[in-house]
């Protein structure tokens, strides 16, 4: 006789499932690629910017207004898009253009997220019952239900955020009329009325956070997922409370580090790369997997989670871990030299080499069109290295550690971006290529001496691995180009073997990216200084 | 890799009881140094914040002062796990009852059946104990407490409330699985099998050390006056987390008598009931 249906109990456990999520984390590396792949989305949002700030640098190489947009986006290395939109220089150089380009991103930023969240949601939900993930399944969950996760996402984040932005909106209109005593009048009802509106926000985001797990799980689309959350939730809200406590105090626990790294010295803009690389690959699986995992418990069908004695976390992270990321590294540089040497993929290093070779060639002329001396007159000093490698130091090698995190996070991002029809990848390795160009211009380089002096010593392990990330991003563009046109399984078992070799590639460039790393921070100050940089 | 089995299966009896080496711990007392390297650590970064003039709500920190908060970090990080060793060694063993006594449950149930029905009363009301205690029974968040005793200052008023619940729910406990195992000894004599050692000894809460740290804190608020809000904010750190270490230490010794106690009742259990004899169980 079953106990528990004697009792008429069912419970949900939140240590037990987050414990199990862990467990499923280390068992399925899979289930990183998702959160790979967002970042590449971010990659190809950003693309879409960089884009159009190429766009209208080219057309307007005199602008100082542009070059200073310009100046704000490289000297930003991860967090620029926000910047970038909220500059008006951005917004009246080109109305039609940057009208364009919002239309872009919330388009790419729906359906790419839809497709995203989709197969990261089922990913989870198929590793959570099997004993193996393949890397097709990310490809497959993806396409199985990323229009209703794309509409989801819509509905979610409108009755989620809809208060907060309502808000905004009246600050935004009672801003206009400012100068008047009736306006200042209107900016104060609306500052009070906007805190009580983002706390309804707040409250709204506790009872949403179910909506993407209903989408895979429920099979339930835009309102019905929205709906079914918010029952979920109330249902189980000190579970769910739980939830969003534990996930807002990892948050809080990282800024936290970051702010005593940065009392201890660690440059602001490269702590946030652990920050961001620790949210990417290690707690956004394991806490999405935990909520889509409660959600999928509170389901009539499944039965209570059972008792099992819970091995430890801590002992696994200390001894094991490192072996399996060191396993996987190893793999990968395996698989990254096989890429590098393989015949058929010549094509797309050819391509990767030319978005450089243009890039820097476009951004050349760019710099001796105009935006050099606009660079010039906003105060930049040739022969004057960024005041943030002065505190650079050989005692200070976590600097290093922080660079290779963020360059090997940007190299995720241009891979897996050109899953975007290559290219995003392209764009970005462009990108790259039209800074160099414009800092190489002779009124920002006072010589090509000091400017490779500057750029040689790491950039010859980097810019290689950058471009070996985008040639893996342009093959993985024509898998997904290839999948489009001529569907088949062909195509299909084509695009997961590039996405499992992407994933390995870019895996095995961490080391190279570390040594790139420890060199840009250690010595290439100190080889600066040799040919007349200053600080 | 050692992941714990995906596919639960049901526990057999003599399983759940071999598990106690596993869920009834007994936690080194030297591991209390954790939470007082912590508590030291803190308490010589907020003097040496507050001495240095930069009061409350001032984000300028000196390196020295970074280096202490980062020390005190880590020095929390490894009191948090301490934390989390207390809550889940409670939550597991909770749980770990409940399947054992469901177990001898289904087991007794299956002999009340083939011995006549003079046992079914003192059965009913072991199955009633049961339902209650499972029902009343609530696994704390051995994450969520551990994180929360994490966050710096605060998390010590956490790391109190955690060991109130902790005392409290112990207790309770131990209140009603004694209900459970006397009805469960009563049915093994009713049907003629020599029952177990049952012994009703109370764990008692500590209300009274949290009453305490209640008090204390609020007449040191009165303490601002004299030394400042900052002042008094730090008279009340070190207050409650002197307090709670010393909760600490009774949260680690307190259960080591219960879990004894467990260890001869349930190998009676298991002696009363082998395994041969019990059916198939639900899960605890």
């Amino acid at each position: 006789m079953s106990r528990n249906a004697l009792l008429g109990l069912k419970r949900i456990f939140f240590d037990r499932i987050f414990l199990r999520s862990y467990w499923t984390w280390r068992k399925h590396p899979a289930i990183i690629v998702p959160s790979m792949l967002q970042s590449g989305l971010s990659l190809i949002l950003q693309s879409v910017i960089t884009l159009a700030v190429m766009l209208l640098l080219i057309s307007e190489p005199a602008d100082t207004q542009l070059a200073r947009l310009f100046a704000a986006m490289i000297s930003s290395r991860s967090g620029g898009l926000l910047g970038v939109l909220l500059n008006p220089a951005f917004w009246f150089t080109n109305i039609p253009l940057s009208t364009g380009v919002f239309v872009a991103l919330i388009l790419v930023a729906l359906l790419g997220g839809g497709w995203v969240y989709s197969s990261e949601y089922g990913t989870y939900l198929e590793a959570w019952n099997s004993e193996s993930i393949p890397i097709s399944a990310v490809v497959s969950n993806g396409s199985r239900r990323w229009m209703s996760m794309a509409w989801t996402l819509l509905v979610s984040n409108l009755v989620t955020w809809g208060p907060a932005a309502i808000g905004l909106g009246l600050i935004a209109a009672s801003l206009a009329n400012i100068n008047s005593p009736a306006g200042v009048v209107a900016l104060l009802a609306a500052s009070y009325a906007f805190q009580p509106l983002f706390f309804a926000s707040l409250i709204l985001s506790v009872f949403t956070v179910y909506s993407y797990p209903a989408v895979v799980v429920d099979g339930a689309s835009g309102m019905g997922a929205v709906r079914r959350s918010f029952r979920v939730a109330s249902h189980n809200l000190g579970l769910t409370l739980t939830y969003s406590i534990v996930r807002i105090i990892f948050q809080g626990l990282l800024l936290l580090v970051t702010y005593l790294a940065n009392g201890l010295g660690v440059a602001a803009s490269l702590s946030t790369a652990f920050i961001v690389v620790t949210l990417s690959f290690i707690l956004t699986p394991i806490l999405h997997l935990t909520k889509s995992m409660i959600y999928y418990h509170a389901g009539q069908s499944v039965r209570e989670t059972p008792f099992q004695i819970s091995n430890l976390i801590w002992r696994d992270v200390m001894r094991r871990l490192p072996r399996a990321v060191w396993l996987k590294i190893r793999a990968g540089l395996g698989e990254g030299l096989r890429f590098v040497v393989g015949p058929r993929n010549l094509p797309f290093h050819a391509a990767s080499f030319a978005a450089l070779a243009i890039g820097i060639y476009l951004g050349y002329n760019v710099s001796v069109s105009g935006v050099g001396s606009s660079l010039l007159g906003l105060g930049a000093q040739p022969g004057h290295g960024n005041p943030d490698f002065r505190q650079f130091t050989a005692a200070t090698p976590v600097d290093g550690v922080a660079i290779f995190l963020n360059n090997w996070f940007v190299s995720f991002a241009t891979a897996f971006s050109g899953l975007g029809f290559a290219a995003p990848s392209f764009i970005s390795i462009m990108f790259t290529g039209f800074t160099l160009g414009v800092l190489v211009g002779p009124q920002l380089s006072p010589s090509l001496t000091m400017f490779s002096a500057a750029i040689l010593p790491h950039g010859i392990i980097e810019i290689p691995s950058f471009l070996l990330a985008g040639s893996a991003g342009m093959r993985l563009g024509y898998a997904a180009l290839k999948t489009k046109f001529r569907p088949g399984p062909e195509s299909d078992a084509y695009l997961s073997k590039t996405m499992r070799l992407a994933v390995y590639v870019v895996v095995g460039l961490a080391p190279l990216f570390f040594i790139a790393g420890l060199i840009e921070a250690d010595v290439t100050p100190f080889i600066m200084k040799m040919f007349g940089w200053t600080f | 890799m050692t992941s714990p089995q995906l596919v639960g299966q049901e526990p057999s009896l003599s399983t759940l009881v071999q598990m106690r080496l596993r869920t009834d711990i007994e936690i080194p007392i030297a591991w209390l140094l954790l939470p007082l390297a912590s508590y030291l650590l803190w308490a010589v970064f907020a003097v040496a914040w507050w001495s240095d003039g930069a009061g409350l709500g001032t984000s300028d920190l000196t390196l020295v002062i970074s280096g202490l908060g980062t020390l005190g970090l880590a020095a929390s990080a490894a009191g948090s796990y301490l934390v989390f060793i207390l809550v889940n060694r409670a939550n597991e063993h909770s749980s770990r009852t409940r399947a054992l006594l469901l177990s001898a449950l289904s087991a007794l149930e299956a002999r009340v059946g083939i011995s006549g029905t003079q046992a079914l009363l003192p059965l009913n009301s072991a199955e009633e104990g049961f339902n209650k205690l499972a029902e009343v029974e609530r696994e704390r968040s051995a994450v969520l407490w551990a994180l929360l005793s994490l966050i710096p200052f605060v998390g010590w008023i956490f790391l109190a409330v955690a060991q109130l619940r902790l005392s409290r729910d112990l207790a309770k406990h131990n209140r009603l699985e004694g209900l459970v195992f006397e009805d469960v000894d009563r049915t093994l004599r009713s049907i003629g099998m020599q029952g177990i050692p049952v012994r009703y000894a109370p764990v008692r809460p500590h209300d009274t050390l949290g009453i305490i740290i209640v008090i204390c804190s609020v007449i040191e608020l009165f303490s601002a006056f004299v030394l400042g809000a900052a002042g008094a904010l730090i008279l009340v750190y070190l207050t409650i987390g002197a307090f709670s270490i010393f909760w600490i230490d009774l949260s680690i010794r307190d259960p080591t008598g219960h879990f004894h106690y467990h260890s001869k009742l349930e190998a009676d259990i298991l002696r009363a009931l082998p395994d041969g004899t019990s059916t198939s169980a639900g899960v605890a």
